[in-house]
């Protein structure tokens, strides 16, 4: 079994000859005698170039270094350089491997073809073992070409890398091609046709190829639509020495392998016998693979690569008759066009002594172009068309009908090495050129590419988009698309191919856009964190608290200590004042007075120094029977601070010598508010029982000593309103001692004469007790020391102010600086 | 030790815990308050009980003949406690309007009758020329009504907030109530100075009498 890398063993068809069935023989004859007369037709012709489709093999031989090894020996039989190479003896080998063993060296860069001679022998065997062998079906599949031209291209590398002496079994299944060769070159030499071409490829024997006497039979061979036989290898049958053909009719077979100078050079005779070949691709619906042909007559590794394919139908004139039906399907027309052509027409261009290297090298180069559906210089054609090319190589004529027998030939067995190839190809690419013997009868216009051929075939799509810029592409240097360009489209990236961006952007009008983007600075002004305004030092506020405390306590404290009268008192009474100065004096001597006490505890310092001079004077004047009341609960607590305080209680001479239950009582509490204040009016023994009075009236003066406004209210009201209805009311007093917090409140009640006199705070009282010549009290006690605290607070706000004010103005000038 | 001593002595003791409020709120401010409190609560009560709750409503209860006026505010009194419980403070509605209905009418009738009217009244007489002794009573009665009047207009524009959008976009108040406004800040603002002014001469004098107290607590002590 021929491995990959492995130079195929040379064989030698011719032996085969023999063994070959009669008709077979006989349709061999008729191709070599048509073969001599194309190849003399075209020698007089110059070589027109058909536009062949490209040949899709191309590609492969253009891999082909200087590495001879992998030409399989059938091939490289072909060459007539390579004919002295030993043909081997056919060997028994499973007909897959060497069926296999042969396409890779089919595959492979074209190779010496020196050993073609001895090589031809092959063909024969090859034959033989297709007869009585069944082929396997060589399936290809569509979508595996690129697999198809990776086993290729390992094929062609591995056997352009090993320049191994084959197996003497390979060597003689190219026997049959060195038989070929030698009958090229005697060209009027009558051969027997070749009676095992079916088994060509693995025989083990090597004979010299007989030239294209042996083969002559192969141009009439049409191409085979679907094989009777699948193609088998043969199974190691010995292939007989086939004898010399014609020359002229295996002429095709010595351009096979040629690819050096050591290819024997072919007539121009054999090239029109090679004509056939050009046809075997186009009518086969499937490629199937090669027949497993004898390793010798393999021609170099740059020769274009026969893949397995659907070959032309032979001529229904002279084949229908005498071909078996296995045969007989090998003649329908191809439902493909000849995948080979291009490569067939390449081995037209050599002769078997290998003299054409250059045509060689522009042919494997065709070829390598001509692979699926792409060339160097031109678009790709259609894949029949591609075929139909052929490239530079001439003969082309000659080649069709060339094809077709080799598509036969190929048509045969398909060796388990070429249906399953061992360089991890899938067996998908070969399994999908599967050619159903339904679909190749039925269907003969539509051509059924093999599934590789498909493969390598560009799509429509990508050709119609590829085919503009296929020109544009450099080719490939390297790798298995080497030579062809385009394969592989060269789309750039956001090609038509992807979707169409859509705009997501919301349609919006410029008014929503406004109010949208409002909303979102509002949305930001709320997240957004507010600078806190802190002030640089907090400590220096309590700092400033206390040295101004500690001031104002100095001051006042040394006031006191001092017990300082220096400061004048005014002698100018507010209006006020003075009326309550008069109505003191209008009281009568030891009337009832109702003092209402209604102040607070924190305040009574400040309301007994206020308080002090009326009472005092009051009580100096006319000794009135004093009623205290108070409309809050600690109110009758603070009477008797303010009878002791005021020395109204204490005893003569420092006080008043009052003493309590006779000169003052103290009705203790008044509940119930402005009613109680009602009640009483209306019935002062009935709200307190122990009222002095029965009726509101009898008292001569009412006295309300507040330091809130909402207390002396009260009492202005309810006795106006009573006043009203008792016009005895009239005419009694209310005077008002407050604080000079509540003093202003109170004025207005003042102003409307509702409150006959009014003594408001410290410097009231003050004037008060200056005027009226009363003993010296506390208020004029505390009013050096109020007037210095007065004067410290008007210094100091003074002070302040200026200074917010400097700092105000310094600011605003750092600011705007 | 004698009791104004010993009074003397807690009096500069919890005056001297009231000053410590200057350097901050403390314990001994917080003491002194609470004691204040307590002291007053408790001294209220004390009033209360003695001086109302007895002699107007249980010590008539004695009498047969006033006993069956005193069983209805007996009833409500007791009904007042009932404001305690959330679940049955319901009980006590009725006594609750019946102190605020008799609350409300005195003040009403003492507002109107003792302030609205005599007020407006002497806002009047502040222009009556007729009223006035002299000439130069009536000019200053005159001018001192102007004065009020003004400043009572004023003051009031000044707390009138309506505003319309200028063309310039900005919310401006009329012109003439923005004059009226600006006028009556500055009433406003007098009066606040003065009762500003009247509060700190409150304080200054209960300071004065607090550092007297101390003084002489410390002379006494001293025997100076």
């Amino acid at each position: 079994m021929l491995q990959i890398g492995e130079k195929p063993t040379k064989k030698n068809t011719g032996e085969l000859e023999p063994i070959l069935p009669e008709w077979l023989r006989d349709v061999r004859q008729q191709a070599r005698e048509s073969a001599e007369e194309n190849a003399a037709q075209e020698a007089a012709q110059p070589k027109v170039q058909k536009n062949e489709p490209p040949d899709l093999l191309a590609g492969l031989a253009s891999q082909a270094g200087a590495d001879d090894d992998a030409i399989p020996d059938w091939l490289a039989g072909i060459n007539p350089a390579t004919a002295a190479k030993p043909s081997e003896s056919p060997a028994r080998e499973p007909a897959p491997s060497m069926a296999q063993d042969d396409r890779l060296s089919l595959m492979g860069e074209p190779e010496d073809l020196s050993d073609v001679r001895e090589e031809k022998d092959e063909l024969s065997e090859w034959f033989s073992r297709a007869s009585e062998q069944p082929g396997e079906p060589f399936t290809f599949e569509p979508g595996e070409s690129q697999d198809d031209l990776d086993l290729m291209s390992n094929l062609d590398a591995s056997a352009a890398s090993l320049q191994q002496p084959a197996p003497p079994k390979e060597e003689e299944d190219l026997g049959w091609l060195h038989d070929l060769e030698a009958s090229a070159k005697r060209s009027a030499e009558p051969s027997a046709p070749r009676q095992d071409l079916g088994s060509m490829p693995d025989n083990a024997s090597s004979q010299p190829s007989s030239g294209g006497e042996d083969l002559s039979w192969l141009n009439n061979l049409g191409g085979i639509s679907e094989p009777s036989q699948p193609f088998d290898q043969p199974q190691g049958k010995p292939v007989p020495a086939q004898p010399a053909a014609p020359q002229e009719d295996l002429s095709w077979l010595d351009n096979l392998g040629r690819t050096e100078p050591s290819q024997p050079t072919q007539p121009p005779a054999a090239q029109e016998d090679l004509s056939w070949l050009d046809n075997l691709g186009g009518t086969s619906e499937l490629p199937q693979p090669e027949p497993a042909r004898p390793s010798s007559d393999v021609p170099d590794s740059s020769s274009p690569i026969l893949s397995p394919r659907r070959t032309a139908p032979l001529s229904e004139e002279a084949e229908n008759e005498s071909l078996p039906e296995w045969l007989k399907s090998a003649t329908e027309e191809p439902s493909m066009p000849p995948l080979g052509a291009g490569a067939l027409s390449w081995f037209a261009s050599h002769d078997l002594d290998g003299n054409q290297p250059a045509a060689t090298q522009e042919s494997s180069a065709s070829l390598s172009g001509e692979m699926p559906g792409l060339s160097e210089e031109t678009p790709s054609p259609p894949f029949g068309q591609a075929q139909e090319t052929g490239g530079s190589t001439p003969s082309s004529e000659s080649l069709p009908a060339s094809n077709q027998d080799v598509d036969a030939l190929f048509s045969m067995d398909v060796p388990d090495w070429l249906s399953n190839p061992e360089s991890g190809v899938s067996d998908v690419s070969l399994q999908g050129a599967e050619i159903s013997p339904a679909e190749a009868g039925a269907s003969l216009a539509p051509v059924e590419l093999p599934s590789w051929v498909q493969a390598m075939r560009p799509v429509e799509a990508f050709i119609s988009e590829a085919a503009a810029g296929t020109e544009d592409q450099a080719p490939e240097r390297e790798g298995p698309l080497a030579g062809l360009r385009g394969v592989i489209p060269l789309l750039p990236i956001g090609s038509s191919r992807r979707p169409k961006a859509l705009s997501l952007t919301l349609q919006a009008t410029d008014e929503q856009q406004a109010g949208a983007a409002l909303l979102e600075q509002i949305l930001a002004g709320e997240t957004a964190a507010r600078p806190l305004v802190t002030s640089s030092s907090v400590a220096s506020q309590n700092v400033l608290r206390w040295v101004l405390t500690g001031l104002v306590m100095v001051v006042l404290g040394a006031m006191i200590g001092l017990r300082s009268q220096s400061m004048p008192v005014s002698t100018a009474l507010p209006v006020e004042v003075s009326a309550a100065s008069n109505a003191i004096a209008n009281i009568p001597e030891g009337a009832p007075v109702l003092v209402v006490v209604d102040y607070e505890p924190a305040l009574a310092g400040e309301l007994e120094a206020v308080s002090g001079p009326l009472l005092d004077n009051m009580v100096l004047l006319r000794h009135p029977n004093l009623s205290f009341l108070s409309t809050s609960p600690n109110g009758s607590a603070l009477v008797e601070r303010l009878v002791s305080n005021t020395k109204i209680n204490g005893p003569a001479p420092e006080g008043l010598g009052y003493q309590p239950g006779v000169q003052y009582f103290n009705l203790g509490y008044l509940p119930g508010g402005s009613a109680g204040v009602l009640a009483f009016i209306q019935s002062p023994q009935t709200a307190i029982p122990a009222a002095d009075v029965e009726n509101f009236s009898q008292y001569a003066a009412v006295i309300v000593l507040t330091d809130h406004a909402e207390s002396g209210r009260v009492w202005v009201e309810q006795l106006d309103a009573r006043k009203q209805s008792d016009p005895a009311l009239a005419s009694q007093p209310l005077l008002m001692v407050a604080s000079a917090q509540a003093g202003p409140l109170l004025q207005p009640y003042v102003s409307s004469r509702q409150v006959a006199g009014m003594i408001s705070g410290l410097p009231d009282a003050a004037r008060y007790e200056s005027v009226n010549n009363v003993p010296p009290g506390i208020a004029r006690t505390y009013w050096d020391a109020f007037g210095i605290g007065l004067l410290l607070a008007i210094i100091l706000i003074t002070f302040g102010s200026l200074w917010s004010l400097f700092t105000g103005i310094r600011l605003r000038r750092a600011g705007a600086e | 030790m004698s009791l104004d001593l010993l009074s003397a002595i807690f009096g500069l003791i919890f005056t001297l815990m009231v000053f410590s409020y200057l350097l901050g709120d403390n314990p001994l401010f917080r003491v002194a308050v609470y004691i204040f409190v307590g002291v007053s609560s408790g001294y209220a009560a004390t009033v209360v009980w003695h001086y109302v709750l007895v002699p107007k409503l249980f010590e008539p209860l004695r009498d047969p003949n006033q006993l069956v006026i005193l069983v209805i505010p007996l009833i409500l009194c007791f009904s007042l406690l009932a404001k305690l419980t959330p679940r049955i403070s319901w009980i006590g509605n009725f006594a609750m309007a019946v102190l605020v209905g008799v609350g409300a009418a005195a003040a009403i009738g003492g507002a109107v009758l003792g302030t609205l009217i005599p007020q407006v009244q002497a806002a009047i007489d502040a222009f009556d020329f007729r009223a006035a002794p002299s000439a130069s009573d009536a000019f200053f009665g005159l001018l001192s009504g102007i004065v009020m009047l003004m400043g009572t207009v004023f003051t009031l524009g000044y707390f009138h907030f309506s505003a319309e959008r200028a063309a310039d976009g900005k919310i401006r108040r009329n012109r003439v109530f923005e004059l009226i406004a600006s006028i009556g800040r500055i009433f406003i603002a007098i009066t606040f100075g003065v009762l500003f002014a009247g509060v700190y001469m409150s304080a200054l004098t209960a300071m004065i009498e607090r550092l007297g107290f101390v003084i002489n607590f410390f002379r006494q002590f001293i025997g100076i």
